[in-house]
């Protein structure tokens, strides 16, 4: 199998688990990057970054769920994997809430791991597929006026012409104009469709 | 003139109904009916309490003429002597009290005697008032007055044994704490047949105490006293004093206080305490475990990753012998390094400072049987079989404090749970063979321990209790081995199990 196209980010403060897991993953083609703290990772990292993280959840300074916030706030989407030393339950149930991929216990087998991988690996392309979409939704919504994304905000609410003219303080005859403009740019058939790229482009939030 | 005087007159009887007779009488009187209401109440009644007019008095119950704090008494009482009506003093020679219309409390002795018509019976009371000229027994019946409220304020109850004649004077406080008849005297057997079986010796040792001519004659002891009527256990505190005369005691005259519920206090608060200790026992352990597994998981997660990259290298035939040897070397160094911290950790675990002094085993059983005396865990007979001789044995005394206590407690519990009566442990100790060392025992009547459970005793984590944490026994022996001696069990007796453990004796 080659998984050349996945990094996979270890973060570990101990230098042998971290040499020893990375030895054994490269041993599986992925390309691997170790790091000695979470505060070391955050400091490497961009939201351009993709791939997987597996990270040690006790370890001095930022432990390992602090460092999972650390990563939702900036955005940074990579899936992560948790080991720990104790079968520390509040501790996984509160990463897997966060959106944890696994939870696996030290000493961890190569079985164990790979099949984590698997699945991040699944994960990480869930999120190519809604980056992906995310961008190319905020591209044709680019291209819409001022008025016209005001007028694709309250059409997507369910108002209807008559309500968004008397709103906007515009006649109803503008807002067709308007509104047949904004398909023709963004190419959607019809409401639904318009709402859906409102929603990847993060619009409606 | 005589008889035409009694001829004019008639007899002189004639014409003078019973209430007439009545109201003539010096004494104040009151007739009262079986339910206790007042049915007359005579002049001289009336005038010496300050009752104007009949209808202040007739109709109300005689309890309302007393103090408040005697009314339930007398409701039994009276209860009582409607049963068994006879002509005698009320209250036994006892103070009582009678209100009189302003409300003052007025001494009084009274006289009762039953009156039969037809089938109601009825009580007519006759009051004399101490005389007031004798302001002086006024001042003795307040003062003990003063001293039976402070008594009763106070729950103490009085005794005083004539040691002579063997006869004993008990206030209704003793009656009342042993469960006996409030009307019936008490003999120092029943007092003593009411004490728990276990407080018995303790007590009779403190009275032997009390009685030595040579002593001071302080009698002073705690014991548990069985109710008997309502079965109840009480805490009773006992201070007493006896008199002699010519090196023979004569009397003793002492208190006794109910203690019961400051007795419950404190095992509320021991049971706590034993909480507290347990939690924090079970921290430790939980935190000295996570510490080992901390230390030892990252070498063991390191040396598992390692030997799986060889084992893959290996079979995939992708044989890169420096990556080999790198992962090896990795598995060799981690397995030393797990090594080394458990060494290091061990080390800081042991590491105590215990100074070894001279022990005498018998004072320290004495002092460790007074402190748990009062243990809900002490409810077994203890028998100590220590020779007069027994030469002191070096140690540290907390540690054979600990070590001892580990197994008085284990006994009892096993024998509880085992529902085993009645309970007994004993504890030997004598010279070894070989003169070098002591051997103390500790013996309890228990069930069997049987040899599966027996070869893993000491095993750290090993419990058969439902709350142990099965550090007890394997901290006990250590403690022992680093004194220099050795703890081990014996079970080859049927019902008897053993545990021995051997102290150097001192140079």
């Amino acid at each position: 199998m080659n998984h050349n196209e996945i990094n996979v980010f270890i973060i570990d403060d101990d230098p042998a688990v971290r040499d020893s897991l990375s030895l054994m993953l490269q041993q599986d083609g992925y390309r691997i990057r170790c790091f000695e703290s979470g505060e070391a990772f955050i400091a490497a990292c961009n939201p351009d970054l993709h791939g997987c993280a597996i990270v040690d959840i006790r370890m001095p300074g930022m432990d390992g769920i602090q460092l999972q916030e650390e990563m939702i706030n900036r955005q940074i989407l990579l899936p992560v994997i948790f080991l720990t030393a104790h079968g520390d339950i509040p501790k996984s149930v509160k990463a897997m809430k966060a959106g944890a991929v696994d939870f696996l216990t030290k000493p961890v087998t190569r079985k164990d791991l790979l099949a984590a991988l698997q699945a991040a690996g699944k994960e990480i392309e869930k999120i190519r597929i809604r980056t992906a979409s995310h961008l190319h939704a905020k591209s044709l919504l680019d291209s819409l006026t001022e008025r016209e994304l005001q007028v694709t905000a309250l059409a997507i609410l369910g108002h209807s012409n008559k309500e968004i003219a008397r709103k906007l303080g515009i006649s109803h005859r503008t807002i067709e104009i308007h509104k047949s403009n904004i398909m023709k740019k963004t190419g959607a058939l019809n409401l639904l469709e318009l709402a859906k790229l409102a929603h990847d482009a993060g619009l409606s939030d | 003139m005589r008889s035409i005087r009694g001829l004019a007159l008639g007899n002189p009887l004639e014409g003078l109904d019973s209430r007439t007779f009545f109201d003539a009488a010096a004494d104040a009187m009151l007739l009262v009916d079986a339910q206790g209401d007042i049915l007359l109440a005579n002049r001289a009644f009336r005038q010496m309490l300050g009752y104007h007019d009949d209808h202040d008095i007739i109709g109300r119950s005689v309890e309302s003429l007393m103090p408040e704090r005697h009314r339930n008494l007398h409701q039994k009482y009276r209860q009582q002597y409607a049963a068994k009506p006879m002509q005698r003093s009320m209250g036994n020679g006892r103070n009582l009290i009678v209100l009189n219309s302003d409300g003052q409390e007025i001494p009084v002795y009274i006289g009762l005697s039953p009156l039969k018509n037809g089938n109601q019976t009825m009580v007519m009371a006759t009051f004399h008032f101490p005389d007031s000229a004798l302001l002086s027994r006024k001042a003795v019946w307040e003062s003990e007055e003063r001293l039976r409220l402070a008594k009763s304020a106070a729950g103490l109850g009085v005794f005083d044994f004539d040691l002579l004649k063997r006869t004993a004077l008990c206030d209704e406080r003793i009656h009342e704490i042993w469960g006996l008849d409030a009307d019936a005297s008490i003999t120092y057997g029943q007092l003593t047949d009411g004490l728990h079986p276990q407080d018995l010796p303790l007590r009779n040792a403190a009275i032997e105490h009390a009685l030595d001519p040579e002593g001071d004659g302080e009698y002073q002891v705690e014991y548990r006293v069985i109710n008997k009527k309502d079965k109840s256990e009480r805490w009773v505190a006992t201070t007493g004093k006896v008199f002699f005369s010519n090196g023979a005691a004569i009397r003793m005259v002492g208190i006794v206080r109910d203690i019961s519920k400051q007795k419950k206090l404190e095992r509320d608060l021991r049971k706590q305490q034993a909480d507290m200790e347990l939690l924090l026992k079970r921290q430790m352990a939980a935190q000295t475990t996570a510490a080992i597994a901390h230390e030892i998981n990252q070498p063991l997660a390191a040396i598992s990753a390692y030997s799986e990259v060889a084992l893959h290298a290996m079979s995939s035939g992708q044989f890169d012998s420096a990556q080999l040897a790198h992962a090896l070397q990795g598995c060799f160094t981690q397995a030393q390094r797990a090594g080394n911290s458990l060494h290091e950790l061990l080390a800081f675990l042991q590491h105590s400072n215990t100074e070894a002094e001279a022990i005498d085993l018998n004072a320290l059983l004495q002092e460790l049987i007074g402190s748990i005396r009062n243990d809900d865990l002490y409810d077994f007979d203890l028998i100590l079989e220590l020779p007069d001789n027994l030469p002191a044995f070096s140690g540290n005394r907390t540690q054979i404090r600990k070590v001892l206590l580990n197994l008085l407690f284990n006994a009892a519990e096993a024998m509880r749970d085992a529902g085993i009566s009645p309970a007994t442990v004993t504890i030997l100790a004598a010279l070894t063979a070989d003169g070098k060392s002591i051997q103390v025992s500790v013996r309890d009547n228990g069930p069997c321990i049987s040899s599966a459970i027996a070869q893993r005793l000491f095993e750290p984590f090993f419990s058969t209790k439902i709350n142990g944490i099965g550090m007890g026994l394997k901290v006990s022996r250590a403690m022992i081995e680093s004194m220099g001696g050795k703890l081990w069990m014996d079970n080859a007796e049927q019902n008897i199990t053993t545990f021995h453990f051997t102290l150097p004796r001192t140079q």
